[in-house]
Parts: C-alpha cells; sequence; structure tokens
C-alpha cells in the first residue's frame, strides 16, 4: 500500500514538473498537427492541380508552344504549328488526362463520311497510343478528331512524355489525312 | 590481388555504381513485373511467355496480349486482337460506325475495323506509353484491363443499337 502511495507521489511529481503552461501547450500541439499535416498524403484534388501546373509550366517554359492559355474547367489550350489542341484533365479521375485535336478536312456528303469513318479506323489501327473519330458538328457537317490518351502510373510526367503525346498526337492527323485522300483518289 | 587487377575491379565497381539501367534492362524487369502482377495478384489463368518475350493469358475464355517493343520500352501494347469479321458492306458500314463512337467513348482503349483481302475484320487494343516504369501496379494493370474490355463491350452496344 505504501509502495503504491510512493509511486502515485512520483508520478504526480513528475505531472508537475513536466507540465507545460497553456500557451505554450497550445503551440506545441499546433506544431504536432502542422507537422502531420504536412506528412499527409496529398489529396486528389490537390495532386490534379499541382498536376496542372506543371502541365502548364511544360508547355509554356520547357516545350515553348504558343497560345497556352486556360480554357473552361481549367484545361489547357495551346497551339503548334498553326494547329490548335486541348489538354484536357479529368477531376473525376486525377491520373486520367487528354489531349484533343482535330484533322484536316470536313465530310458533307455519305461517300466522304464513309471515307474518313474508314481512314480513322485504318489510322487508329495502324498508329500508336492516338485514335481518329468522326464527329457530327452542329450544322450537320462531319469532321475527324484526334485524341491522345493515357491513365498514368504517376502524377510524375516530363517535358520528354508530353512532347512525345503531341508528337503522336500530330502524327495521327498526318496520317488520316494521308489514308484520307488515297481513298479519295486510289 | 595485383595493383593493375585491383585497380580494373575498382574501376568495375565504379563503372556499376554511377551507370543507371539501361532501357533494356528496365524494360526486362518490367516484364518480370507484369507478370508477376498477372499471375500472382490478379491471379490470372494461362500466363505464358510468347517467343519474343510478349505475355499471353485468357480472362472468361478471352485471349489477351501484353506487347512490348525493344525500341521504344515505354510503349506497351495491351491487344484483344482480330476477333470479328464480316464482309457485306451494310455491317462494314455499321461496324465502322460503332467503333468510331466506342473510341470517343471509351477512355484510352481503342477499337478499329481493317481490310483483310475480301473481308473486313474487328479489333480493339489499348497502347499505353508509360512515363516511366515505376508505380506500375496491381491497379494499373487490373485498369487497363477493364479499359480494354469496356471498349469491346461498347462496341458491340453501340452496333446492336445502330
Amino acid at each position: 500500500m505504501a509502495a503504491a502511495q510512493s509511486v502515485k507521489a512520483a508520478l504526480n511529481l513528475l505531472l508537475e514538473i513536466e507540465i507545460m503552461p497553456e500557451e505554450a501547450g497550445k503551440a506545441f500541439v499546433d506544431q504536432v498537427r502542422a507537422i502531420a499535416a504536412e506528412a499527409a498524403p496529398a489529396r486528389p484534388e490537390d495532386e490534379l492541380e499541382a498536376l496542372r501546373l506543371r502541365v502548364h509550366a511544360i508547355l509554356t517554359k520547357e516545350l515553348k508552344y504558343a497560345e497556352v492559355d486556360w480554357h473552361g474547367e481549367r484545361d489547357l489550350d495551346f497551339a503548334v504549328e498553326e494547329a490548335s489542341y486541348r489538354f484536357r484533365f479529368d477531376p473525376r479521375e486525377p491520373r486520367y488526362i487528354s489531349i484533343i485535336g482535330v484533322a484536316a478536312g470536313s465530310f458533307t456528303d455519305e461517300a466522304s463520311r464513309l471515307r474518313a469513318l474508314q481512314a480513322a479506323s485504318a489510322t487508329s489501327h495502324a498508329v500508336k497510343v492516338a485514335k481518329v473519330v468522326v464527329l457530327r458538328m452542329d450544322d450537320g457537317v462531319w469532321i475527324a478528331g484526334t485524341s491522345v490518351e493515357a491513365v498514368l502510373p504517376s502524377f510524375d510526367i516530363d517535358k520528354p512524355f508530353v512532347r512525345r503525346l503531341v508528337i503522336l498526337l500530330r502524327h495521327a492527323a498526318t496520317e488520316f489525312s494521308r489514308r484520307y485522300a488515297e481513298l479519295a483518289d486510289p | 590481388m595485383s595493383e593493375e587487377k585491383a585497380r580494373g575491379f575498382a574501376g568495375e565497381v565504379r563503372a556499376g555504381a554511377v551507370a543507371p539501367p539501361t532501357p533494356r534492362q528496365q524494360l526486362d524487369a518490367f516484364r518480370l513485373r507484369v507478370h508477376a502482377i498477372l499471375s500472382q495478384e490478379l491471379k490470372v489463368a494461362d500466363v505464358k511467355w510468347s517467343a519474343r518475350r510478349d505475355l499471353h493469358f485468357v480472362i472468361e475464355e478471352f485471349e489477351y496480349r501484353l506487347f512490348f517493343e525493344e525500341n521504344d520500352p515505354l510503349y506497351v501494347t495491351l491487344s484483344a486482337g482480330l476477333y470479328a469479321s464480316f464482309r457485306d458492306e451494310k455491317t462494314r458500314v455499321q461496324a465502322l460506325e460503332a467503333a468510331s463512337t466506342a473510341c470517343m467513348t471509351v477512355k484510352v482503349a481503342k477499337v478499329f475495323v481493317v481490310p483483310d483481302e475480301d473481308r473486313w475484320l474487328v479489333g480493339a487494343t489499348l497502347e499505353a506509353l508509360l512515363p516511366g516504369f515505376d508505380m506500375v501496379d496491381k491497379a494499373f494493370i487490373k485498369r487497363w484491363i477493364g479499359l480494354l474490355r469496356g471498349v469491346r463491350a461498347e462496341f458491340q452496344r453501340c452496333y446492336d443499337a445502330a
């Protein structure tokens, strides 16, 4: 019994010695909270915003593409040699990115639409990664849309990766035009 | 060890320590990693190496092939092969329209209709350009397979709806 009491007293003493003034205690707790927040994994929306800013920097400063502007819900428009592209982000799936463009030409009659569909399919089969699709516009005209898409294993992307995506997209547009011309004038 | 041999050895160690792995070395490690993910983590049946060290596997009776490219190690193709064929014009038009719509709807994966002598074939692939070999994990490979299966299903849906 006496031993237990002395242990209790010793603990009380220790607590008294260790006790901090309230203000210092609060500062200490805030400090711990800040460290924990820093160490916590980033939220997906923060990672997406960082990716957007990284891509913006790559397009403007590293690749020096023209007319890089934020569009709508923070996608990025840019231009390369008179062709316009849009770098799209997906807030619902932050690791999915796409770049879209338009191939030259529009198709108004059924025969040209079918040729465009055939050329689009053959191009999608032949080129790496990029896709070509035939889209109906509001005025009833059909155009060929190009896209290159990726689901990223991580947010860590660099200049060569973005440049390669743009090259693949541009190549798809060129290849589509070549194949369409071949079908139109075999 | 003689002084000369010792220097040679030290030089080798130094070179080995500073040289980053070549893309080919990384590709081989990547192949093994993908094989392990498919067979052990995703427990896919019949995962086999081809003669040129691509991977073949089967999911629910459908065959898939995962192609690696020595000359472009960060480029990977997951293929569902050419799985349908037809000869008549009406089907061709319907299939081309369905392929275009499915490509537009489904992320990353593509479905296409290509001529083969006197008939037309439908095929589907998912092609990826990786920013690096790191971080490719079970969830990532599973997503690829899901997208490829998705584009086939979407093509069928669009074709049937036409």
